[in-house]
């Protein structure tokens, strides 16, 4: 019972987090781990070097991304290093050119293949070891003038047209396996070891000269990489095409379970949720809106598999999206006539307050506004009449809490609208422009231009420098974001989700214990009585789930993943990142390929929530200013 | 409950375009006109006579409209900067009937239009009493929201404390109830505070549901 006249409002009240609770639960115990591993990577502001993440479509991805990363890391020290005594090129080892010049050559044939594989890491490692091969060039070229140099280059002549005779026929040998459509696995092999072979030599000599040892080399070998990469093209669209098939399959299985679930529960009361368990009309509905989560994830995948297939059409999987969305409401407002008809009208409130708070959560993780309560509306009104004193209760809640619900709304309004003052609009600040002050670029490429966006929509440099240079200008900005979706009720992260090339991750830190114990109070809550109509229940429910419509705070670090990987390696869990009925757009006009997708972590300094505002500890009030409030 | 002692000429000036009547003052134009040809003297005691009559006229009429009118209510609070009265005051006491708390709630605008009469205020609280003329003696907590215009800040208590509303009188003839308001913080918006150092109010009891 409440005690009226004596309203302890600091109190804390401990809420139910608890079975009426299973929509939340479904979220799972997600941390910010879900969204990004760190031991699988990304590049940080704090950790530079981590290689870009693969989505690993096509087997084998993964591993050969990680060793062209390892072979980067390694020649970058080699070059660095020949860089800084460019000045006195005798000193360089004409072993180490050698051997960076094959092993670079080799290496950038291998990011090609990346590339196919529709893998960013590959255009990223294409980028940068191309640098490093101009330097290795230029260092060979330096080494050919020294006195050493042209000693051995005298014998480097004498080598190779020694070789020749031999070279030749392998070459001859080469053009048959083509004509013959020979394996083209032996014949890569084959050309590649013979390419670094002559890399090794050739790095000393001019280009202009190269065509005078290589022969006809390198038309057959891309004669043969034109028919490797042709069937390569083929095997991995197949592999993609199977991926997208298995996604759409397993979505097609959890509609087809919405339907079946929510059949049951009109025919008997009860339906089958997993092997051997029956549930009941207020338990399948946060079954079939965890159905709906993964279906959604399933299709957010398809959808950016078909990112990377230029003969995907993806506007089929924003209409199976579409579709989804249909059959969960339907399913849902199945689901909530079940409930009125096998209900007990004694019990009807309890199911009726159950079903407001989960169609509360899954709103805020819907597109659209208020679509799930919408939809739903005329079913619940319908459970309520089932309990005859019910309705008018309902509406007496209503009248009783409107006007605070009114007040605190435009109240939170304003002082959001006034936090928001000091606080940039993150997408506006990620796409605004600035000098560089502080890089990690290499000494063989240190000039930096002028204003640069802070954070590019397309990937134009390597990873490294530009994760860098972006988290130098952004850490410990103070910006403010959107929406915001808690990953689930004891997750210690929410989401703002993806939108413009960004997300951000934010940490549930803000003390919201005092304005919830106000609100519970305002809206009459205790352990006994719940909210009783939809904007009081959104109220309590966005409070403690601590979902907000808008957060300031200070960004602590940048991560620099692409597009394409974020969502086709896109945990279930994640689903906070494209709401449920909608898909993660790409920027119009560019290749989703190219495409980058920032990360902020940001630490909190205020929440918007629709019926109040908190602040950090560390974000104090103005203080006791003249009032104008009155005037 | 200094301010409840006139109210009537209270609520008249608080709200000069709302339900209380005013009248104009006619007759001593008309006496003017009449006494064209008099000397000063005689002039000057006609228009006395004419002011005293106007006087009583206009008493009476006051009188007549105020038995007619039904009361509005009346609020008045001393906050910073500066004090304020609302007139048109109303009092609703909300029973939802499963064992919650019944709410007080007090308004001086109507809620069920689209936008408010400004300036705004409400105050919420809950109460075990069951019919609001019983309220009289009762002490409420409540929240108070306040706002002077449409577009100035808003003010309320802050999270954790309450205004105490304190039931003076129930008056079956107006079906309404004077109580006194307590002193408190409010905080605004705007992140201003706002002090209220007390007040009072006379609302008028509407459909009182059970």
């Amino acid at each position: 019972m409440f005690s009226a006249n004596v309203r302890n409002r600091t109190t804390i009240v401990t809420r139910e987090f608890t079975s009426r609770m299973y929509l939340l639960a479904m979220l799972g115990l997600a941390t910010s781990s879900v969204i990004s591993d760190p031991a699988i990577g990304n590049p940080t502001g704090n950790d530079p070097s981590k290689p870009l993440k693969t989505h690993a479509t096509v087997d084998g991805a993964t591993a050969l991304a990680n060793a062209l990363y390892e072979i980067y890391n390694e020649e970058l020290i080699h070059v660095t290093k020949m860089y800084e005594n460019r000045d006195n090129p005798a000193s360089f080892s004409d072993r180490q050119i050698s051997k960076s010049a094959a092993r670079l050559w080799k290496a950038r044939r291998d990011a090609k293949h990346l590339e196919l594989m529709s893998e960013p890491a590959g255009a990223d490692l294409s980028r940068k070891l191309f640098l490093l091969a101009h330097q290795i060039d230029q260092f060979g070229l330096a080494y050919a003038r020294t006195p050493r140099g042209s000693q051995m280059m005298t014998k480097l002549t004498t080598k190779l047209q020694r070789e020749r005779p031999r070279f030749q026929k392998f070459l001859q040998q080469a053009a048959t396996s083509l004509q013959n459509g020979g394996g083209q696995n032996v014949f890569t092999t084959q050309m590649e070891t013979k390419g670094e072979e002559k890399r090794e030599a050739l790095v000393f000599f001019r280009p202009l000269e190269h065509k005078k040892y290589l022969l006809n080399f390198e038309v057959l070998l891309s004669e043969g990489d034109q028919r490797q990469r042709k069937q390569r093209r083929t095997e991995y669209l197949a592999k993609a095409t199977e991926k997208v098939n298995t996604e759409l399959a397993s979505a097609a299985a959890s509609a087809a379970e919405m339907k079946r679930i929510s059949r049951e529960l009109v025919d008997t009361g009860a339906a089958a949720l997993s092997e051997g368990v029956k549930g009941s009309g207020v338990q399948a509905f946060s079954h079939v809106s965890e159905l709906w989560v993964q279906a959604s994830a399933n299709l957010t995948r398809a959808n950016a598999i078909g990112w990377i297939m230029t003969n995907r059409n993806t506007e089929q999987i924003s209409s199976k999206v579409s579709e989804l969305k249909t059959e969960a409401l339907a399913a849902l407002t199945a689901i909530i006539n079940s409930v009125a008809t096998h209900t007990p009208p004694d019990q009807i409130p309890a199911a009726y307050t159950s079903l407001l708070r989960q169609i509360s959560v899954l709103d805020r993780r819907t597109s659209g506004r208020y679509q799930v309560s919408e939809s739903c509306k005329p079913a619940l009104d319908l459970l309520a009449k089932r309990n005859s004193t019910f309705p008018a209760r309902i509406e007496s809640y209503k009248r009783a809490t409107s006007e605070p619900l009114r007040w605190r709304s435009s109240f939170a309004s304003q002082q959001a609208k006034y936090l928001s003052t000091q606080y940039a609009d993150a997408g506006a600040l990620l796409m605004s422009k600035e000098k560089v002050e502080k890089s990690i670029r290499p000494n063989f490429n240190r000039t930096l231009g002028g204003e640069t966006v802070l954070a590019a929509k397309n990937f134009n440099e390597p990873a490294d420098w530009m994760v860098y240079e972006a988290a130098n200008r952004l850490v410990g900005k103070t910006v403010r974001e959107g929406k915001l979706i808690r990953l689930s009720p004891t997750s210690r992260t929410a989401a703002v989700p993806f939108l413009n090339g960004h997300y951000a991750n934010i940490s549930v830190t803000l003390p919201v214990e005092n304005a919830l114990a106000d609100l519970r109070t305002a809206l009459l809550l205790d352990d006994k009585h719940q909210a009783l109509s939809s904007d009081a229940t959104e109220a309590i429910s966005s409070g403690e789930m601590q979902d907000y419509l808008a957060v300031g705070g200070t960004i602590q670090q940048v991560q620099l993943e692409s597009l394409v990987t974020r969502f086709i390696a896109f945990p279930d869990l994640a689903i906070a990142l494209t709401p449920l009925g909608g898909l993660p757009q790409p920027t119009a006009g560019n290749s989703p390929l190219e495409q980058t997708c920032w990360r902020l972590d940001i630490s909190p300094n205020w929440g918007h929530s629709r019926y109040f505002t908190v602040r950090s500890q560390q974000t104090p009030t103005t203080g006791n200013q003249t009032a104008q409030t009155a005037n | 409950m200094s301010h409840l002692t006139n109210w009537s000429s209270v609520g008249a000036s608080a709200n000069p375009s709302g339900r209380n009547y005013r009248l104009r003052i006619t007759p001593i134009l008309m006496v003017l006109s009449i006494c064209s040809g008099c000397s000063k003297e005689e002039m000057n005691q006609a228009l006395e006579k004419a002011k005293s009559k106007t006087q009583s006229i206009t008493q009476s009429a006051v009188q007549a409209v105020e038995e007619q009118l039904p009361e509005t209510g009346m609020i008045n609070l001393n906050m910073t900067p500066s004090a304020v009265a609302i007139s048109a005051v109303d009092l609703e006491l909300i029973s939802i009937g499963d064992g919650r708390p019944n709410v007080v709630q007090i308004v001086t605008y109507d809620p069920s239009a689209s936008t408010r009469s400004y300036p705004a205020l409400l105050l919420h609280g809950t109460t075990e009493v069951s019919s609001a003329s019983a309220l009289a003696g009762e002490r409420v907590l409540c929240d108070l929201y306040y706002q002077a215009t449409n577009s100035s800040p808003i003010a309320m208590t802050k999270p954790g404390e309450a205004i105490v509303v304190e039931f003076q009188q129930y008056k079956p003839e107006d079906n309404a109830l004077t109580a006194t308001v307590g002193a408190g913080a409010l905080l605004g918006s705007d992140d201003r505070t706002v002090q209220i150092e007390g007040g009072d109010f006379l609302a008028v009891i509407r459909g009182e549901e059970k």
